[in-house]
């Protein structure tokens, strides 16, 4: 069963072509593609409007790359919230019209689900309970998934997405864009523990987060101490995101009782979380999965892939599916 | 322009401010906030949600990434828009900001200075600064409508009961 999936809920244009939920024949990304020769400039990075330029291109580069006709689709796929509604109307208006011409089921996806997903492409059972930790620029939470039964939100940040602290801290120090790589690569020769950074909310006692007010933290030390070694305070903040999302997973894991953990989104990209975490995991005898670093960032492969379990539990989306904001990640 | 200036020791004192102010904000306000990385726009426009009545403060996060978050609420929709990461007045326009400001929604604007020319004046600024202790702020609110005025007043004489 082929599936063609769409994906357009932030900055990045995608679509993937993905087989019974499980082979990946072809995910193209707008921003990591080649994409922009065709138009002979650069695709700028954010634009609602870009989706618009790209959707068609990505679409057939999809389908091309994985060496599949329109009529041979099953299903067409395509994350319907959360996101810019801007944003996520394009890949529905497309979605909606191949579903519509070439008479194949429509499924609307939940982007939070959809990128715990990435990591059955790691060997994951899809059906097993389990804890997903989706770390991005966007989101931080902390999810029961239940397969079938679909998510429940445990918990998550009430201030600034991980990711968002990683570029923010980045900028602070002067460390470039985006945050994320700059800061792991600085830190690889810093010392994690020469900094004494706090861990807002560690020991709130429930999975809530924070990261604003390491961030201020960080701002504070380095206007008082000019001379800082960076690579250590990068290291110490990395280590202290790494902390915070070990410990609220950790507890995640025992409240549930679940043995199985998931990391996905942007920041599950980083070493030292994803070291951290195994750890943890090893420690609790608990499974642990992350994706490779091209599925833990927005794609449409975890988008098809979802979508063809949805399809085998029946719940397809009829034509008027419209596009929601925000609100609870349920599907 | 009257202008009102509240401190605040603590994050925690900083959401309380947001609340007290959210909770008198009629519908169809917009509220930006100014400051730098780290001031606490992210705590006060929290505090501004809640107070507003948004139904489950648990999905409250930063829209720095996200542009724009709406959230539900028993009362006014409440949008929390960010605009840290665009970079012109085209991008303002391509991700349909002002669909946004349309009257009846409360929304609240984190690094609003690609916009602020072009809002209606009626807008209620609230600018963030670093005292001099590590979680001192002074929060300076402005607004130039008689109805916000006292509002900002009520919340000002409330305070000198705290």
């Amino acid at each position: 069963m082929l599936v063609l999936g769409i994906e357009s809920s932030c900055d990045d244009t995608s679509a993937a072509v993905v087989q019974d939920g499980e082979k990946i024949l072809s995910n193209v990304v707008s921003s990591q593609t080649d994409l922009h020769r065709q138009f002979g400039g650069i695709v700028p990075e954010l634009a609602a409007r870009q989706h618009i330029e790209n959707i068609i291109p990505v679409i057939d580069r999809a389908l091309i790359n994985a060496g599949v006709r329109m009529p041979e689709l099953a299903a067409v796929a395509v994350t319907a919230r959360p996101g810019l509604i801007g944003s996520l109307v394009v890949g529905l208006a497309a979605a909606k019209a191949i579903a519509y011409a070439a008479g194949i089921p429509l499924i609307g996806i939940n982007h939070i689900e959809a990128h715990g997903y990435a990591n059955c492409f790691a060997g994951l059972n899809f059906l097993q309970p389990r804890i997903d930790l989706i770390v991005s620029g966007g989101h931080t939470l902390l999810i029961e998934n239940l397969g079938y039964s679909g998510i429940r939100v445990l918990g998550g940040t009430v201030d600034d997405a991980a990711g968002e602290a990683f570029d923010k801290v980045a900028k602070i120090a002067g460390l470039g864009f985006p945050g994320g790589p700059a800061i792991q690569k600085v830190a690889l020769t810093g010392d994690p523990h020469s900094i004494p950074l706090p861990r807002p909310m560690r020991e709130s006692h429930d999975l809530r987060m924070s990261f604003s007010g390491l961030k201020t933290a960080v701002r504070y030390f380095l206007q008082n101490n000019v001379n800082v070694n960076i690579s250590n305070l990068a290291a110490s903040f990395q280590e202290a995101v790494a902390d915070i999302l070990t410990f609220k997973a950790c507890q995640a894991l025992r409240d549930s009782g679940h043995k199985i953990l998931g990391v996905a989104g942007g920041v599950a990209a980083n070493t030292r979380l994803r070291e951290m975490l195994g750890q943890m995991c090893a420690d609790l005898g608990v499974e642990f999965f992350a994706p490779p670093p091209i599925l833990c960032t927005d794609n449409a492969a975890m988008v098809a892939g979802l979508a063809a379990w949805k399809m085998k539990a029946g719940l397809v989306s009829d034509l008027d599916l419209n596009a929601v904001a925000t609100g609870h990640p349920s599907p | 322009m009257s202008k009102f200036i509240f401190f605040t020791n603590a994050i925690d004192q900083t959401v309380h401010l947001g609340e007290e102010i959210g909770k008198r904000l009629p519908c169809g306000t917009v509220v930006v906030l100014r400051g730098d990385i780290g001031a606490g726009k992210t705590c006060l426009a929290r505090g501004l949600c809640i107070g507003a009545g948004m139904d489950d403060k648990a999905l409250f996060s930063s829209p720095s990434f996200t542009i724009m978050n709406c959230y539900p609420s028993h009362g006014t929709p409440l949008y929390h828009c960010d605009l840290y990461r665009l970079k012109s007045s085209e991008d303002i326009e391509d991700i349909g900001f002002w669909d946004w400001i349309n009257g009846e929604a409360i929304v609240v604007i984190e690094w609003p200075d690609l916009v602020l020319k072009e809002l209606s004046e009626s807008y209620l600024l609230i600018e963030i600064a670093f005292g001099v202790g590590a979680e001192e702020r002074w929060i300076s609110v402005e607004s130039n409508t008689e109805p916000m005025v006292s509002l900002l007043k009520d919340i000002a004489y409330a305070r000198v009961g705290d």
